[in-house]
C-alpha cells in the first residue's frame, strides 16, 4: 500500500447493487406511513428502556 | 565431424585456461583495453590453445562464462541501444561503426578472459534484443496481451531494430556448428533461410532477425529471471563454493521472490488458491495463462480457482463448523500476510475516518462525533459515494451538507446539483430519489428523530412488519435503521462512517474472495434451480416454451435491456429474466446467497477476527474487510482483469485537500 496520494484519489467506490431494495423505491405515501411506524418503534424502544 | 566434436573444436580454438572471474577493479581501470575500440573491421582474436581442453580447464571456462553472464547482458543491452538508435536515425553510420568496434573489443576481451565465445555471443544477443524488447513487452502486457504473445512480438521487434542486420545470427551460428558442409537436410535448409547474408537487402536480414528473436520470445520470461539466479551462483563461486549447492538443482537456487511471504497457518502452504501462493510468492509475470491461452476474465478465473481447489482437495463442500474453522484460517492467514507488508496497519481503515472527522471540523466545527449534524453529513457522504472517487465523494458531501445547513433539507433537484458538482451519471436519478425520501422522513420525524433512527439497532423482521422489506437476509438479522438506504451504502458504509466498524459489506470483491477461499467461485444455476427459474420466467412473460433454450435466449435479451437501464423498472419479468439469464451463464460468483449464506459469512468473519486478535492483530470486521480487499484487487489487476485502478481510498487525505481548497477560497 505504497501508493501516492494521487493514486489513492483514483479509487472509485463500487456502486451498490441496484437491485437491492431501498427507501428510494417507495412512494411518498408509503414513506409517510413508514415514518409513523418508525415513530412508534422509537417510542416503544424508549419506553422499553425507561421501563427497565 | 559430429556435433560433439564441433563443439569441442570450438572450445579448443579458444584461450588458455581462464583466470577467475574478472576483477571489478580491473574493469573500472581507465587503462582497461575494454575502453579502446578495435581498429575498424578488425576484431581482437583470442590466442589459439592448439589442443583440446582438459576437464578442469573446461569447468573453469564454464564457471567463468557463468560469471560473465551479467556482463554479457550489459554488453548486449549496450549493443542493442546503439543499433536501435541507428535504426531510428538518432546516430549516423560513422557513429554506429565506432560503437560496434567498442562493443566488439569488449566482447573479445571477455573471450580472452576465458569466457566461452559461443555462450558470450548468445548471451549478448539476448541482452541486445532485450534492450529494445523489454519496453515493448511491458507496453503489450499493460495492454492486456498474453505473456507468451507479448514475448513473441516484443522479441521479434527487438530482433528487427536492435541488431545490426548484417551481423551473423543464430542461423549462421547453427550452420557453422551443426550443419555438415554441403548438407541439404530440412534443418540445413531452414538455417540457410534464417542466416543473415551481408549481400542481401537490409530489410531481408532484419526480417530474418525478427523471426529468430520471436522464437526467443518464448523464453523471454525465463531470461528476465536469470540475473537473480546468476547473481546467487556467482556469489557462491566467489566465496569459493560450488555455484550450485550439493544435492540441489539449478531450479533450487533460483530465487522465487526477494522475500517469500510466510504462512501463519501452516495448512495453507498447500492451498493453491491462497493469495500468498497466487500473488505474493509468484514472481512478477509468472502468473499462469488461461487454459484457452487467451486473456483472463472473471469467468475463466472462477473456473480456474474451482479447478485448483478441487484438484488440491481444498474445496469446501459442506458449510459446517469445521468449514468455518478452515475458511477463517484462510482469511486470517491472508490478513496477517497483507498486514505484514510494508505500509499496512491493522487500523488503517478506521484511523483514516477518525482523522477525516477531525479535519472536517476545521470547516464545520459543529460536526462533533455522535451529533445529529455529523449524521446528516455522513448520510450525504454515503449516498454520494456510489460510483465516485474519494475526492469527489467528499466534495459532493460537503456541498450537500452546505445545502442542508442553508435550507434544512437535502438537495432534491438533480439539475442544480449537477450544475454545482458535475454529472452523477446513471447514479443520479436514484441519488435524488434517496434525498427526496430522506426529506419526507425528516418532515415526519424531525431531523433528530431521523438521524436517531438511522443508528438504532433493528431486525429485518421488525423492519418487515413496519413495511420495509430487506432481501436475502434472515428475519432475525440485527442491523440498523440506516439499511433503508441499502445494504452497502446504508447498513455498511454509513455505519462505518459513524464509527461502527462491526458491519461487513458483502460486495462483489468480498464475494470474489469468498469464492477463492472456498473453491466455490462459479456462479451457475444447478439443473433444479434452472427449472425453477424457467417456470418463474415463463409465468412472468405469459408463454409456454417447448425448448428451454428459447426461453433463455429471450431472458438474455430482456436482462440486457434491464441492465442497460440500471436495473429499472424492477418488474417481476425483469427480475425473472435476470435470474434465468445469469443462472444460464458461467460467471464469477459476485453476490452472496440468501440469509443463511450471509449469516455463515458473518460468523466466519467474527472467527477470523478472533484468530487475528489471538495473533496480536487488533482488527475490527470492517478493518479486516479493507485488509483483504486490496490483495484481491491486486490479484485481478495482475491477471489483467479490470481497469487496474485499484488503490486504497483515503478520506483523511481527501479531507485535508478539501480544507486546503476551501482555505484558498475555492
Amino acid at each position: 500500500m505504497q501508493e501516492t496520494e494521487d493514486q489513492m484519489f483514483d479509487h472509485i467506490h463500487e456502486p451498490q447493487d441496484p437491485t437491492e431494495p431501498t427507501i428510494a423505491d417507495m412512494s411518498d405515501k408509503q414513506v409517510v406511513a413508514f415514518a409513523q411506524k418508525i415513530k412508534q418503534f422509537l417510542a416503544d424502544k424508549k419506553g422499553s428502556i425507561n421501563g427497565n | 565431424m559430429n556435433v560433439e566434436e564441433r563443439i569441442l573444436q570450438a572450445y579448443a580454438n579458444e584461450d588458455n585456461p581462464p583466470p577467475p572471474p574478472m576483477d571489478p577493479a580491473l574493469m573500472a581501470s581507465p587503462d582497461d583495453q575494454m575502453l579502446q575500440p578495435a581498429p575498424q573491421g578488425q576484431r581482437v582474436v583470442a590466442p589459439e590453445t592448439g589442443g583440446e581442453l582438459g576437464f578442469g580447464e573446461y569447468l573453469d571456462q564454464v564457471f567463468t562464462t557463468i560469471g560473465d553472464i551479467p556482463d554479457m547482458a550489459i554488453r548486449g543491452a549496450l549493443r542493442g541501444l546503439g543499433e536501435t538508435a541507428h535504426t531510428i536515425g538518432l546516430v549516423d553510420d560513422n557513429q554506429i561503426t565506432k560503437w560496434r568496434g567498442i562493443m566488439d573489443a569488449s566482447s573479445d576481451l571477455a573471450v580472452q578472459q576465458g569466457v566461452n565465445p559461443v555462450a558470450a555471443g548468445f548471451g549478448e544477443g539476448v541482452g541486445q534484443v532485450g534492450a529494445a524488447a523489454l519496453p515493448v513487452f511491458k507496453v503489450l502486457r499493460a495492454a492486456g496481451i498474453g505473456r507468451v504473445a507479448a514475448g513473441l512480438i516484443a522479441e521479434g521487434f527487438g530482433g528487427s531494430v536492435a541488431v545490426n542486420p548484417d551481423d551473423p545470427n543464430m542461423g549462421n551460428l547453427a550452420k557453422e556448428l551443426l550443419v555438415e558442409p554441403g548438407s541439404n537436410t530440412p534443418f540445413a535448409q531452414a538455417m540457410d533461410l534464417l542466416a543473415t547474408n551481408p549481400d542481401d537487402p537490409e530489410i531481408v536480414n532484419r526480417a530474418r532477425n525478427a523471426i529468430q528473436d520471436a522464437g526467443l520470445g518464448l523464453a523471454f520470461e525465463g531470461l528476465l529471471k536469470s540475473p537473480d539466479m546468476v547473481r546467487s551462483m556467482v556469489e557462491r563461486w566467489k566465496a569459493g563454493k560450488s555455484p550450485i549447492p550439493v544435492g540441489m538443482s539449478i531450479e533450487d537456487v533460483t530465487p522465487k521472490t526477494a522475500t517469500p511471504v510466510a504462512h501463519s497457518f501452516k495448512a495453507e502452504e498447500g492451498n493453491p488458491n491462497s493469495i500468498i501462493n497466487m500473488l505474493y510468492n509468484t514472481e512478477h509475470g509468472g502468473f499462469p495463462t488461461p487454459p484457452d491461452g487467451g486473456r483472463w476474465n472473471k469467468a475463466k478465473l472462477a473456473e480456474y480457482l474451482e479447478k485448483q481447489a478441487t484438484e488440491a482437495g481444498t474445496r469446501i463442500e459442506k458449510f459446517d463448523n469445521a468449514a468455518q474453522e478452515t475458511i477463517s484460517d484462510r482469511i486470517a492467514n491472508e490478513a496477517v500476510a497483507a498486514l505484514s507488508r510494508e505500509g499496512n496497519a491493522s487500523d488503517w481503515y478506521n484511523s483514516k475516518i477518525i482523522e477525516m472527522n477531525e479535519t472536517l471540523r476545521q470547516l464545520h466545527p459543529e460536526l462533533e462525533d455522535g451529533s445529529v449534524n455529523e449524521g446528516v453529513f455522513k448520510l450525504g457522504l454515503a449516498l454520494t459515494s456510489n460510483g465516485t472517487t474519494v475526492g469527489d465523494n467528499l466534495k459532493f458531501a460537503e456541498h450537500v451538507y452546505q445545502v442542508f445547513k442553508d435550507t434544512g433539507k437535502f438537495p432534491n433537484d438533480l439539475s442544480s446539483m449537477e450544475a454545482a458538482l458535475g454529472g452523477f451519471g446513471k447514479e443520479g436519478p436514484i441519488l435524488v430519489k434517496s434525498f427526496q425520501k430522506a426529506n419526507v422522513l425528516i418532515d415526519e420525524l424531525g431531523v433528530d428523530g431521523f438521524v436517531e433512527f438511522l443508528n438504532t439497532p433493528i431486525t429485518v423482521g421488525e423492519l418487515k412488519k413496519m413495511g420495509f422489506g430487506v432481501s436475502k437476509e434472515n428475519v432475525g438479522f440485527k442491523t440498523h435503521g440506516s439499511i433503508i438506504f441499502g445494504p452497502k451504502i446504508g447498513a455498511g458504509f454509513y455505519q462505518n462512517l459513524r464509527g461502527n466498524f462491526e458491519p461487513v459489506t458483502f460486495d462483489r470483491w468480498w464475494v470474489a474472495s469468498w469464492g477463492r477461499w472456498t473453491g466455490n467461485a462459479i456462479n451457475k444455476a444447478t439443473d433444479k434451480a434452472q427449472a425453477k427459474q424457467l417456470d418463474r420466467f415463463a409465468t412472468a412473460i405469459g408463454k409456454k416454451y417447448d425448448n428451454p433454450e428459447d426461453a433463455i435466449n429471450e431472458a438474455h435479451q430482456i436482462f440486457a435491456e434491464y441492465k442497460k437501464n440500471n436495473f429499472q423498472p424492477r418488474t417481476e419479468l425483469n427480475k425473472a429474466a435476470q435470474r434465468l439469464s445469469e443462472g444460464a451463464t458461467i460467471t464469477m460468483r459476485e453476490e452472496p446467497g440468501a440469509g443463511g449464506d450471509r449469516a455463515f459469512m458473518r460468523a466466519t468473519v467474527q472467527r477470523a477476527v478472533e484468530k487475528l486478535r489471538e495473533l496480536g492483530y487488533n482488527v475490527t470486521p470492517a478493518d479486516l474487510q479493507a485488509t483483504v480487499w486490496y490483495p484481491e484487487k491486486e490479484l485481478h489487476g495482475a491477471l489483467g482483469i479490470g481497469n487496474g485502478r485499484s488503490a486504497p481510498d483515503d478520506y483523511a487525505a481527501a479531507a485535508r485537500r478539501l480544507v486546503e481548497e476551501r482555505n484558498a477560497g475555492n
